[in-house]
């Protein structure tokens, strides 16, 4: 058992590892220069290449890839062109909502579809079956996007029972 | 089993409308600004992040539009058409050889923590942006140099040019005077970039009171605004930027009450708020302009008759139609606002004959060619031309291959002669209402730009935009604008487009809102807008 446990989490090290160099290389064969994207569009070819310079990106592949391998050793995420903060901040500032609405949502599954799975099991091909597999079929068949819409437009602008946005502002 | 775990999914969209109450906002809601301590706060729902508050880092219409709420510059654009007004400074002297400019600071301008805005500070913040050299250090880039700004005294500085720059004065909006103290206080090992992320250090009609990132940012007013305000109301408290990601849900708020004003809405959304009593929608042409750009170097477009029979087989017409009507046709390379625009008399509109007679010029006489056109994946608009370009350019019997792809894909592909396709849909803004902020998008300092993907290159063209931008005499440069934008029709490095027109829309209750075409689709100008107490 003893050898499993540990022969699993050596394939899984490897595992890791090759998932890493796919994901590093995908990024970086697509098309777009992050130079040019975190200068903005007006900037000098001159301002671009000081960036690519200076974050590295002049460096061959292989040791980008190192750099990277060894920032992750240590928990360093790098930082995002996007928001300009370091990634692992970024994460952790928005995780609470993601993990929030996760929960409420297994929850609402487990509350409410669990019973009603057990529900249309004993009174099987009757009505309240029926009803339940009519109301699963309906939840396949909209799109998602559109529910939400829907539940916007009727929970938040005709009954006024919620907000329509602004979770995170206090 | 299957079922059922998507029904758990139904339940999920459910469960968000409900996590959205779980912390509700903490002020409730007034009539429709949030009221804090009986001030109102205007609530602006826009769709575009603030990644930053550092005028001397990159920029983009979020980041400039705080940028004006919470810093001055020197001198400010205000109004349609743009004009730059005094600001921190009162008045300003240029020498007769145009290298020299003296600016006289406002005494009475301070900073949020009361020190005085002087002439170190503005030396202080415009050797700042030059070295760390990102941001709107491109737009000094060759001209200015650290070494050569100085304080003269307290509240007089001075310019010295490496060589004479017309637009000068015209970039100087952009550059934000930042309260050394403070960003000495928080220099770390990066001039205080990182502390700039999220904290400010101005001295501008707004306050920063909370940072919330990727969901809202809180302005307060600075009530002892050293300009003072515009109007007058005292319950006017502050500013909050909410990131409303969708525009469904942007029209939802503005009707529901919930924000004040939303930007980036589209024509069709814009159009269906207008019979909505509460609402005002503002509309003004903008100073971006959309053309069909061309590689005039590789490729079958590097032919010049060939640009000029396409530009003659181009259907204008649909340009307007597909924004029902919110638009201009360009009658110029240079927009309406820009500074000395003239009107081009033989501006090519569709004219099969000549675009025929251009053909029989080159080694198509009778078409039959195919031709690649670029424009962004996902955006309706551009795709509706792209298919209005497939029936126009049928008639000359040229076949057009559609590749809709990602801005960065598109930037990358722009980026070199050899990748950059035969046509290419683009908005450009210029920063600047100078001509020379235009004129250079066809010099080849702005090859590899997504500006530059038609990589222009003539000899005579670059002397005029050269010769104009150093000379300082307005008389002097009118004439040579008027040349250049004749010359550039000529070339024909593109098939010019149209100026959309932009809008805000906003409830009534929001007074003294101005627009000015200078500024980004979605930036706001906080300065003269308030509600109505």
């Amino acid at each position: 058992m003893r050898r499993l446990i540990f022969r699993r989490l050596v394939t899984m090290v490897f595992m890791l590892f090759g998932l890493m160099a796919i994901v590093f290389v995908i990024a970086n064969i697509a098309p777009g220069d992050p130079a040019r994207l975190a200068a903005g569009p007006d900037a000098s070819n001159e301002m671009v290449e000081a960036i690519r310079a200076d974050r590295g990106l002049d460096q061959p592949l292989v040791i980008r890839f190192g750099y990277y391998i060894a920032n992750l050793a240590t928990g360093d995420l790098g930082t995002s062109l996007l928001t300009r903060r370091p990634v692992l901040e970024d994460i952790a500032r928005f995780f609470p909502a993601t993990l929030e609405l996760v929960l409420v949502s297994i929850g609402f599954a487990v509350l409410l579809g669990v019973p009603l799975g057990m529900l249309g099991a004993v009174y099987h091909n009757k009505l309240p079956d029926q009803t339940i597999r009519l109301l699963a079929i309906s939840g396949v068949a909209l799109p998602m996007f559109w529910l939400g819409l829907m539940l916007q437009w009727y929970l938040s602008l005709e009954l006024d029972l919620f907000p329509l946005g602004g979770a995170l502002a206090s | 089993m299957k079922i059922h775990s998507r029904v758990a999914n139904l339940f999920v969209a459910g469960a968000v409308a409900v996590a959205m109450n779980v912390m509700p906002a903490a002020v409730s809601p007034a009539r429709a600004a949030e009221l804090v301590d009986d001030k109102l706060y205007m609530v602006i729902a826009g769709r575009q992040e603030v990644s930053h508050l550092d005028p001397a880092q990159k920029y983009d219409l979020a980041i400039r539009m705080m940028m004006q709420a919470l810093y001055d510059g020197l001198v400010k654009y205000e109004g349609n058409p743009a004009e730059v007004k005094p600001w921190l400074a009162d008045s300003w002297e240029t020498s007769e050889d145009g290298l020299t400019w003296t600016f006289n600071l406002n005494p009475d301008a301070k900073f949020h923590d009361g020190s005085p805005v002087n002439a170190d500070a503005v030396v202080y913040s415009f050797q700042r942006t030059m070295e760390i050299n990102e941001g709107p250090a491109w737009m000094l880039e060759g001209f200015l140099t650290p070494d050569n700004v100085k304080a003269v005294d307290a509240t007089t500085v001075e310019f010295k040019l490496e060589k004479p720059y017309s637009a000068f004065l015209s970039f100087l909006p952009w550059w934000y005077v930042v309260n050394p103290a403070v960003v000495e206080a928080n220099k770390g090992d990066d001039f205080g970039k990182s502390y700039l992320l999220e904290n400010a250090a101005g001295s501008g009609p707004y306050i920063l009171d909370r940072f919330e990132a990727g969901s809202s940012y809180v302005l307060k007013r600075n009530d002892d605004y050293w300009k003072g305000f515009t109007y007058d109301n005292d319950r006017m408290g502050g500013v909050i930027y909410r990131l409303v990601r969708e525009s469904s849900a942007q029209r939802a708020a503005l009707i529901k009450g919930e924000a004040d004003l939303v930007t980036g809405l589209g024509v069709e959304e814009r159009q269906a708020l207008a019979d909505n009593g509460d609402v005002s929608v503002s509309t003004i042409p903008s100073l971006t302009s959309f053309g069909l750009k061309m590689n005039t170097q590789q490729g079958i477009t590097a032919d010049v008759n060939i640009r000029k029979a396409l530009a003659y087989a181009y259907n204008y017409d649909s340009f307007l139609q597909i924004l029902n009507g919110e638009g201009k046709l360009q009658t110029s390379p240079f927009t309406d606002a820009i500074q000395g625009y003239v009107p081009i008399a033989d501006m090519p509109r569709r004219d099969i004959a000549k675009a025929k007679e251009y053909l029989a010029k080159t080694e198509y006489p009778d078409g039959g060619f195919e031709v690649e056109f670029v424009y962004v994946e996902g955006f309706e608009l551009q795709r509706q031309m792209a298919l209005s370009m497939i029936d126009a350019f049928r008639d000359i019997n040229v076949e057009v291959k559609l590749t809709p792809l990602t801005w960065p894909n598109m930037v990358a592909r722009g980026s070199s002669p050899d990748t950059s396709p035969n046509i290419m849909a683009i908005f450009t803004t210029p920063v600047s209402t100078d001509p020379d902020a235009v004129a250079i998008q066809y010099h080849p300092a702005s090859n590899g730009k997504y500006y530059g993907s038609h990589f222009l290159e003539d000899a005579e063209l670059i002397e005029m935009i050269e010769t104009a931008r150093a000379e300082t005499d307005w008389e002097k440069r009118a004439p040579i604008y008027a040349e250049i934008q004749q010359k550039i029709v000529d070339l024909q490095p593109e098939i010019f487009g149209m100026m959309r027109n932009r809008g805000t829309v906003h409830r009534t209750w929001v007074k003294g809102y101005a627009d000015s075409p200078i500024r980004m689709e979605g930036e706001i100008d906080f300065y003269s807008t308030y509600l109505e107490p």
